[in-house]
């Protein structure tokens, strides 16, 4: 990479560009390789160790990535919050880095988790989708990321539009409990086998699947937010040169 | 002759009883018959959709990383040479111009390239 985040970079002319290195570069490719060793490891497990369902037979596997996303999405939701609370505290563009990396992540793992129900549910239930609470929920919540991406992306790039989307973003995050505790409040098709009052998982190779899924996915959603973060700071960095660039009178072609 | 209907076997799918004639010229679905899914297939599918969405973002997400470093470098190298003809005009002067007179002479403004 000709350019890395490391360097100290010089502040916006509003005062509010990040002044310190994002994160370590050599810290950051550790974790990529703990993460694909984490993928590998996971999808071996899954093929090999974790035995076939005696109901539903080999589509349950999709639980074993499907669950997982779910949380990782719980996770880039969860940074987009702290991003977007922090962004309105204090106001500085690394805040507000952190909120977009998180909802992009989000928006993501939302597709997964939207995309694998259906094809396991078809197999399992028969249908693709019902109007359960916890996928009505579920779905309800992608749309609010994809509309806080789509804002980012078309509304540009002012003050107001990003205190509009930090807003968009602290209000999306009140929609993770209520997706969490749907299926124990309103019932529903859901399965309850991770949550308190399900079946379990009975082998202890599904319960190492499931570890593995779970372990994958974290690491898969702390990498890309922390990438979408040094992309959106590198794209700050770029904006801050270009101003300066027409100050001086230099196209930079 | 109710009890003799009741023994028989349930009505087949609709648009299963077609003739060859008729599969040559049109194809009918199945309605309200049970369509069987593969469980293999569905998993395939499934593991195909998350892996092709992550490595999608990872590699849109190197593309436009790679893409901000090329113009961020282009620009800082564009800026540097645009600074250095004020830096060496202010921390030379007279003097400087005395020392290197194959030197070219600073430029009158800021921007000059």
């Amino acid at each position: 990479m000709a350019q890395t985040l490391d360097e100290p970079m010089r502040p916006l002319s509003g005062g509010d560009a990040p002044s310190k290195p994002v994160a370590s570069t050599l810290g950051f490719q550790i974790l990529v390789v703990v993460t694909t060793i984490s993928v590998l490891a996971a999808l071996a497990v899954i093929a090999f160790r974790a035995p076939v369902e005696a109901s539903m037979g080999i589509v349950q596997k999709i639980f074993y990535f499907h669950a997982p996303a779910g949380y990782a999405m719980y996770l880039g939701a969860g940074f987009c919050f702290i991003g977007s609370a922090g962004y309105l505290a204090r106001g500085t563009r690394r805040w507000d880095a952190l909120a977009k990396s998180g909802a992009e992540v989000a928006v993501v793992m939302g597709i997964i988790l939207c995309t694998t129900g259906p094809l396991w549910a078809m197999k399992a239930w028969g249908v693709a989708w019902t109007w359960d609470p916890r996928l009505t929920t579920s779905m309800l919540s992608v749309l609010i990321y994809v509309a806080y991406v789509l804002l980012r992306s078309f509304a540009g790039d002012g003050d107001a539009e990003r205190k509009f989307a930090a807003a968009l973003g602290v209000l999306g995050a009140a929609n993770l409990p209520i997706i969490h505790y749907s299926v124990q409040k309103w019932g529903g098709n859901h399965p309850k086998v991770i949550t308190k009052g399900g079946g379990g998982l009975q082998h202890p190779d599904m319960k190492l699947a499931l570890f593995l899924g779970f372990l994958t996915f974290t690491l898969l959603a702390i990498v890309l937010v922390w990438h979408r973060m040094r992309v959106e700071l590198s794209a700050q960095k770029l904006a801050q040169l270009e101003e300066e660039a027409l100050e001086e009178g230099i196209g930079g072609d | 002759m109710r009890p003799f209907v009741l023994l028989q076997a349930p009505p087949a799918p609709t648009g299963t009883s077609q003739s060859p004639d008729d599969r040559g010229i049109g194809f009918k679905p199945v309605e309200g018959g049970q369509e069987m899914q593969s469980g293999e297939r569905l998993l395939v599918i499934a593991y195909m959709v998350i892996w092709v969405l992550i490595l999608g973002f990872v590699a849109f997400s190197f593309r436009k990383q790679a893409r901000l470093d090329a113009r961020i470098n282009a620009l800082e190298t564009a800026l540097t040479k645009s600074r250095s003809p004020e830096k060496v005009s202010s921390d030379d002067g007279a003097a400087g111009r005395a020392s290197a007179p194959s030197a070219p002479s600073p430029a009158p403004e800021k921007g000059a390239d």
